[in-house]
């Protein structure tokens, strides 16, 4: 069982969070043409005017940043709070990334 | 039924950037073609197409729209926006829901096809762009004419190679007169200078390695070129009712297929098609004054239609002008027919034939009067714009000065 599949608690340090979650918003922040420090973690995609097609590309980019693998949609609003904030995609990267660690 | 008018105009060519640099280039006798850029050709045997130079589609559509829009549609919905624009049709002079677009291509986003293969054959990675298959999709410069002008009507992309534009015009001619909708904005678009494109085409052994020539002695073949062209097509009440200017009426369409050979033109099929726009036009084939033919330069395509335009006109055929632009703007596949009407349209309202430049003499099965290599003034009243497809797959139109 995966930690995704859990939904388990992680042990991440708050610190590699922190900059995964900056590196995170730093892209919200090109994909969506504004400034990086207008990114936190309750920022809505939608309010940023991220719509459908720069989602597909969001991902496709969050993949290529960090060497993961980013479920289909289903799973991803089915097992978590749903790919809506900058904090939650954060949040999903953070999980892929101690995923591939520990599974190295 | 109310008639069918056209009100505007607007394209992306190897001659200019917009509708006014390809009536200067086409009068003028311009030649787009060169030394292909877009890619390096310099391993191939063919290196020579008819590209649109400084097209910058970040500056027009902006950069972010223009990332997700292969080049195929950037130029679709460029040219699109010229013609709505001379249209005159303003947001809230016209009911959005009333308004068509049909736009044909023949391959549509050739270019992210060919980087995605590029990357997934070439470079063996699995991770094509991800927008590869909204950019390459052929309803692509449809769906995005509609988004971008708001138009909520039917709209669909055109497939039928070479004739896929003319397709376009001809459904949105037929949608006017069946009721469903008040305007469509038709026409087609190509871009596939890239190296796979060009290696296929190679194969079929129909290319020049220098330039196009129509109907000429010495003609080697087609020359590839990309770019769109628009047409606004209006019911001609619609188009009166809000005071808009018509160009020309669309007054004939005629569709057929060959049923025959795919690569190998048949002139029946040509001349039916042919015939059947005049019949649907209501005018004798003595009407006709100058024919857009669709003359690619092929050995093949060249004589069959001749002999077609022959067959339909009998000893009118020897007072026609007859010309094809692809001699300047290169052969644009699916969009190759937009540009010929256009060319058609502006035939009749400058009151001349535009040339078919590199003209170097008579082919004895290619025995018309071709307006080699220099416009002609002439009175046009009726003209007809001529595509036939690889598969046999004809579509003509006749279009009619108006005063």
């Amino acid at each position: 069982m995966t930690a995704i599949e859990a939904g388990a608690p992680r042990m991440a340090t708050e610190g590699q969070d922190d900059a995964i979650a900056a590196r995170v918003f730093a892209l919200i922040a090109a994909k969506a043409d504004v400034a990086p420090e207008t990114v936190d973690a309750g920022s809505s995609l939608d309010a940023l005017g991220i719509d459908s097609l720069d989602l597909v590309e969001l991902v496709f980019e969050l993949e290529e940043a960090f060497d993961i693998s980013i479920p289909d949609p289903a799973d991803i609003t089915d097992r978590f709070r749903g790919l809506t904030t900058a904090g939650s995609a954060a949040e999903l990267v953070a999980v892929l990334v101690e995923q591939r660690s520990s599974s190295a | 039924m109310s008639a069918v008018v056209v009100t505007g105009l607007g394209c992306v060519t190897p001659l200019g950037l917009d509708g006014a640099a390809f009536a200067e280039g086409i009068f003028a006798g311009r030649c787009g073609i060169g030394p292909i850029t877009r890619f390096d050709a310099s391993a191939h045997r063919i290196r020579v197409a008819a590209e649109v130079d400084g097209f910058d589609a970040a500056c027009c559509l902006g950069a972010r729209e223009a990332e997700r829009l292969d080049r195929v549609s950037q130029m679709a919905v460029v040219a699109g926006r010229e013609a709505v624009a001379a249209a005159g049709l303003a947001p809230g002079a016209f009911d959005p829901s009333r308004c068509a677009v049909v736009f044909g291509t023949g391959v549509g986003g050739q270019e992210a096809l060919d980087d995605g293969y590029r990357r997934l054959y070439g470079e063996r990675s699995p991770r094509l762009h991800p927008l590869t298959v909204p950019r390459m999709m052929p309803s692509a410069p449809a769906s995005h004419m509609s988004i971008d002008r708001g138009f909520t009507g039917p709209a669909l992309g055109t497939v039928s190679a070479c004739a896929s534009a003319a397709h376009g015009i001809a459904v949105g001619a037929m949608m006017l007169r069946a009721g469903m909708a008040d305007v469509a904005v038709v026409g087609g678009s190509e871009a596939c200078i890239t190296p796979g494109s060009f290696r296929a085409w190679e194969g079929l052994r129909v290319m020049a390695a220098d330039t196009c020539r129509p109907f000429s002695a010495g003609r080697g073949g087609i020359v590839i070129g990309e770019g769109a062209g628009a047409l606004v097509l209006e019911t001609a009440a619609h188009a009166a009712a809000r005071g808009a200017p018509v160009l020309a009426e669309l007054a004939g369409v005629g569709l057929s297929s060959d049923a025959h050979d795919l690569v190998q033109p048949a002139p029946e099929g040509m001349a039916r098609a042919m015939a059947l726009a005049l019949a649907d036009a209501g005018l004798a084939p003595e009407a006709v004054d100058y024919v857009h033919a669709h003359g690619t330069g092929t050995a093949q395509n060249d004589v069959a239609e001749t002999a077609a335009l022959r067959r339909v006109f009998g000893p009118h055929a020897d007072r026609l002008a007859v010309s094809s632009t692809k001699a300047m703007t290169g052969h644009l596949l699916g969009a190759s027919a937009a540009l010929g009407a256009i060319a058609t349209v502006l035939a009749i309202r400058h009151r001349a034939a535009p040339p078919t430049i590199g003209y170097l003499g008579r082919d004895p099965s290619c025995d018309l009067d071709y307006v080699p290599n220099e416009a002609r003034a002439m009175p046009i009243g009726v003209a007809m714009a001529s595509a036939f497809a690889f598969g046999g797959l004809n579509a003509v139109l006749v279009f009619v000065g108006v005063e």
